[in-house]
């Protein structure tokens, strides 16, 4: 059973937050400041630790980089700062994902897994073969035509698939609309319109955890849309 | 080590002050003492004064080389020429002959006088001629009748009755002149007896009186003379050979009797009584000498007595070099003799006083009107007496200076002519330098007090007057009334012209110039205007750091300026106040929001829990989406507001960079393509195909699109028609690529767009869908922090947005 700790200093938070991983078959440590983390993380065999960042004691911040010193354990920060400055810090302490309040649990159980995902099977799909392409959990079989993102099976139409696997081969190059347009449908990309962004905004609500802050297929605004490299 | 500015102390002032009086009278009075000492006068014995100027050049030249023992040498040569010819008169035989017979007419012949060519004379002792001379003449008049005047003379023959009329008197009485005859004739006969005429007697009478007069005077001179040229008087030694009554005559004042000798053995025997000697011979014209006399001076010497000293004299002059007498000679050898010892000295310590003097004064210039603040800063200050007008104390000083220069000139000129005796001289002058040097300091210390501390000019009486006549003239331009400050200008101009042009050709000249003056003037005020007409443009158009430079600027356009400039400040003031009242709501509204959010976090995650329970009951589960929906309307509320405050703060960074506007557009609409689906909106879009580049901050612009097509969903009329356009306009010689979108909105607009951008403020009935009311100010706010334009129409219940970006070229 996956052992998780949450960190807040607002008991309900936790406790809700524990239900729904409970519901998911979680195993729940349960800390309310900075210290108690630290401590957690010390003692019980977690394998992800959820921090809010404003909290008595220690706060998550400095918390994260304690447990950095010891443990390379994945940490989500839950904030209610959501400034692109605070999401960066969090980050570049040694985070590896930042959600702020008001948050959809849904949405963090769903990263949790994510992450532990990551975390557990990193270095295990190593097998690339000619047909197989990558980038970060993002897996699509080009033999098979199956895409998984971290393990998870997902079901493209052939559009989305082409779309996806074009970017995918080009990770971090930019297709505007026009190109994309034109090398799948190989004509020309006369009044393309919104097609285009219609099938990639389908493709990242079905392989994103949050659409709006998409991991895989960034929108380049104005410009096109790419996969980043990973 | 830095050097550290002084201030001169009072007391150091006064004792250098006090040094450099006395080495400016100390100066003038050795100069003054130098001069004195180089003007030799010489007095000779003959009355007459000679002056030199000694330099110490010829210091080494003797005394007989001297050209004041040429000038005393000929003078006492005259002299003994005179005394010479004196002496033949006076002597016989070398001595004084008082019974020498003097033929009366005979000698005034001989000295070349009136009356000489007279046939009748008389013959007197020379002694009784001087002391008649001496005496006087004394008369007795005669009357009678002719016969009786005529038997008074010796041998009346009759007389003409034309010559009885030079004789006054009346009828047959006549009246006449007779000459007391003090000294009877050689003879023993008194002078009325000497003549047989009236006329006779009356000529002889004349000849007498003169002779006895010039005898007299001569006698006078001639024991003068005698004296000053006796043995052991003087250091010269003569003898002149004359010829008398035939026979030569040898006249000297050495013991040699020379009667006999020829002209080379007197001359010989001269020369043993002394170095210089003189030999002069008239006949031959002839003269030797080393005494440095010239033979034309000479010549020029003897032509007065050529009577006398004839060509058969001879004159032979030797001076005895030991000056053993104490004549004039001797005194002028021993003033030049004596001649400042030290005058080389005494110059180089005037010269050494002058240089102290100079440095006394540099240094006092440079110390002068200097004043340490307690900060140790150098400051320049004035003395009140400084605010004296300095052309009135200028030209005070230099009357007195002239004064002095007067003074002293008068006084060389005394000094030369012997009124100023020596003593007096330097001390004068002593005085006169303190006065001048006074007048000096005080002139020279004041112009620089003044200049140092750069009010010269202010002190002046000409700045006051032109200070005054500015001040009456800037008191109309300012004060006056505008008919007074126009009016007194035009016509001071047009009577100027008139005046002017009525004088004539150059009157014309200067009033073309006056008028080019006045056109420039009139240029510049024009321009001054101008641009603070510009400067109140550029604050109008949102440059509030915007200054009108008022450097150059005078009267109204000055006050104008100034005006504008404060307003500008005042402008830029409140901005900026604005903005930091801003900003400190934007921080407010985050920090509370930050507060809000953790509440909400639990309420909308407890809501979800809720949701999931298995809710048989409807009216529960009503209850809950009631929840649901306004939980997560605070939540979009609470991020819209810190969103919108962060935005008109300015507290939001932006990044341009070029990007395509209609691949933005293209991209934006793929994003609300099911949205708009579930409304049933149809989007009618007209994007070039050609990329549309703009400069943008990406993620900013998204935000607009994304809240603008949120507006049209949530908005927008059910099943309506919605159309995005993106073209090129033109504005303001710019172009402009414009994105305009326009739907139906499915409430009446009733709002203007000013109202509708207001944050909180929208369409009444709106507000009772979500949303925040603030995406089109933040929309707005965004495009114009991007330099885009933002702008709504309303049109009935058709809504427009436009929004437009400069087009981005690459080379620019």
């Amino acid at each position: 059973m996956t052992k998780i700790l949450i960190c807040d200093d607002e008991k309900e938070i936790v406790d809700a937050l524990e239900i729904y991983f409970m519901n998911e078959g979680f195993q729940v440590v349960k800390a309310y400041d900075g210290e108690q983390a630290v401590e957690a993380v010390k003692k019980e065999e977690v394998q992800l630790a959820i921090l809010d960042i404003m909290m008595p004691k220690l706060d998550g911040i400095r918390a994260a980089m304690k447990i950095r010193e010891f443990s390379t354990v994945p940490i989500i920060f839950l904030s209610a700062k959501s400034q692109d400055a605070d999401k960066i810090l969090g980050l570049n302490i040694g985070a590896d994902d930042y959600i702020t309040k008001p948050f959809n649990p849904l949405e963090v159980v769903a990263r949790v897994k994510s992450n532990i995902r990551r975390y557990t099977k990193l270095g295990a799909l190593k097998e690339e073969t000619e047909s197989i392409y990558q980038a970060g959990g993002l897996v699509l079989n080009d033999e098979t035509k199956e895409v998984t993102v971290d393990g998870e099976g997902v079901k493209l139409t052939p559009i989305e698939y082409n779309i996806l696997l074009l970017l995918v081969k080009n990770q971090g190059r930019v297709f505007s609309i026009q190109q994309i347009y034109e090398s799948i449908w190989e004509e020309e990309a006369i009044g393309a319109d919104n097609t285009v962004a219609v099938h990639i905004r389908h493709i990242r609500e079905k392989i994103e955890i949050n659409p709006k802050e998409p991991k895989y297929l960034k929108v380049v605004w104005g410009v096109g849309y790419k996969i980043e490299k990973q | 080590m830095e050097r550290k500015e002084k201030q001169m102390s009072k007391g150091k002032r006064e004792i250098l002050l006090f040094l450099e009086r006395i080495l400016a009278i100390g100066m003038v009075v050795i100069v003054a003492f130098v001069f004195a000492n180089s003007f030799l006068s010489v007095s000779t014995n003959y009355k007459t004064t000679y002056h030199y100027v000694i330099s110490p050049l010829d210091k080494e030249a003797s005394f007989e080389n001297r050209k004041v023992f040429r000038d005393l040498l000929k003078g006492n040569t005259e002299k003994l020429i005179e005394l010479s010819v004196l002496r033949s008169q006076m002597e016989s035989n070398g001595v004084y002959n008082p019974k020498k017979e003097v033929d009366v007419t005979e000698w005034l012949r001989s000295l070349g006088e009136e009356g000489g060519e007279q046939k009748v004379s008389a013959t007197y002792y020379l002694e009784d001629l001087i002391k008649w001379g001496n005496y006087g003449f004394e008369y007795q008049t005669k009357t009678g009748t002719w016969q009786e005047l005529n038997a008074m003379l010796r041998g009346n023959d009759g007389i003409s009755t034309e010559k009885v009329d030079k004789l006054q008197g009346t009828g047959t009485k006549y009246a006449m002149e007779l000459l007391v005859n003090r000294y009877r004739t050689v003879d023993g006969k008194e002078l009325n007896q000497c003549v047989s005429t009236v006329e006779d007697y009356e000529a002889l009478k004349a000849n007498v009186e003169t002779l006895a007069t010039i005898l007299f005077e001569n006698y006078s001179k001639y024991m003068e003379l005698l004296k000053l040229y006796g043995t052991g008087q003087t250091n010269l030694y003569y003898c002149v050979l004359l010829e008398q009554d035939g026979k030569p005559v040898y006249l000297t004042n050495t013991n040699f009797s020379f009667q006999g000798m020829n002209g080379d053995d007197i001359g010989e025997q001269m020369q043993t009584l002394g170095e210089r000697n003189l030999v002069f011979d008239p006949s031959k014209m002839q003269m030797n000498t080393n005494t440095g006399i010239t033979a034309s001076e000479m010549r020029a010497i003897v032509k007065k007595y050529n009577n006398t000293f004839g060509d058969n004299s001879k004159l032979w002059i030797t001076v005895d070099t030991k000056y053993p007498a104490k004549d004039d000679l001797y005194y002028a050898k021993e003033r030049i003799d004596k001649f400042m010892p030290y005058y080389w000295q005494t110059l180089a310590t005037a010269v050494g006083a002058f240089l102290i003097w100079l440095l006394l004064i540099v240094y006092l210039c440079k110390q002068e009107g200097k004043v340490l603040t307690p900060e140790g800063e150098v400051q320049y200050t004035i003395k009140k007496f400084d605010h004296f007008f300095f052309e009135i104390w200028f030209i005070l000083i230099v009357a007195l200076e002239i004064f002095c220069v007067m003074v002293a000139l008068q006084l060389v000129i005394g000094f030369v002519n012997g009124t100023v005796r020596y003593p007096w001289l330097p001390a004068i002058f002593g005085v006169l330098a303190l006065m001048a040097n006074e007048g000096f300091l005080s002139i020279l210390f004041t112009s620089l007090r003044r200049i140092k501390a750069k009010k010269l000019w202010k002190t002046t009486f000409v700045y006051h007057i032109i200070d005054v006549l500015q001040k009456m003239a800037k008191d109309t331009y300012d004060n006056g009334s505008v008919a007074s400050r126009t009016w007194i200008p035009y016509l001071i101009f047009l009577m100027g012209n008139l005046i002017l042009v009525l004088l004539g050709v150059g009157g014309i000249l200067g009033a073309f110039l006056l008028d080019l003056l006045v056109g420039a003037y009139l240029y510049r005020e024009n321009k001054a205007r101008k641009e603070i007409v510009a400067g109140i443009e550029t604050i109008k158009n949102g440059e509030v750091n915007y200054q009108v430079d008022t450097k150059h600027l005078h009267g109204d356009n000055l006050i104008l300026a100034l005006s504008v400039n404060t307003i500008g400040a005042s402008i830029r003031n409140a901005v900026e106040t604005s903005m930091k009242d801003e900003r400190m709501k934007a921080d407010l509204i985050t920090n509370v929001s930050h507060d809000i959010k953790t509440p909400l976090t639990s309420i909308i995650t407890y809501v979800d829990l809720l949701k999931r329970e298995n809710i048989q009951d409807e009216k529960i589960a009503s209850y809950i989406a009631v929840l649901d929906t306004k939980s997560q309307r605070l939540k979009q509320l609470t991020d819209d507001l810190v969103e919108a405050s962060k935005i008109s703060s300015g507290n939001v960074s932006i990044q341009l960079m070029p990007l395509d506007f209609s691949e933005m557009i293209r991209q934006s609409l793929g994003e609300f393509y099911e949205k708009f689906e579930e409304k049933g909106l149809q989007v009618l879009s007209k994007l070039p195909e050609e990329p549309a580049m703009i400069e943008a901050d990406p993620r900013h612009l998204f935000r607009v699109m994304e809240n603008l097509f949120t507006n049209v969903y949530k908005y927008g009329l059910d099943a309506t028609r919605v159309y995005v356009e993106l073209e090129k306009v033109e504005k303001a010689e710019k172009s402009f690529l414009q994105l305009s979108i326009k739907n139906i909105s499915q409430n009446p607009l009733d709002r203007t767009p000013e109202e509708l951008l207001e944050r909180f403020m929208r369409g009444d009935d709106s507000r009772k869908t979500e949303g925040s009311g603030l995406g089109l100010s933040i929309a707005k706010n965004l495009v114009e922090s991007q330099y885009g334009q933002f702008h709504l129409e309303i049109d009935g219940d058709l809504f427009k947005a436009y929004v437009s970006f400069p087009e981005w070229k690459e080379e620019a």
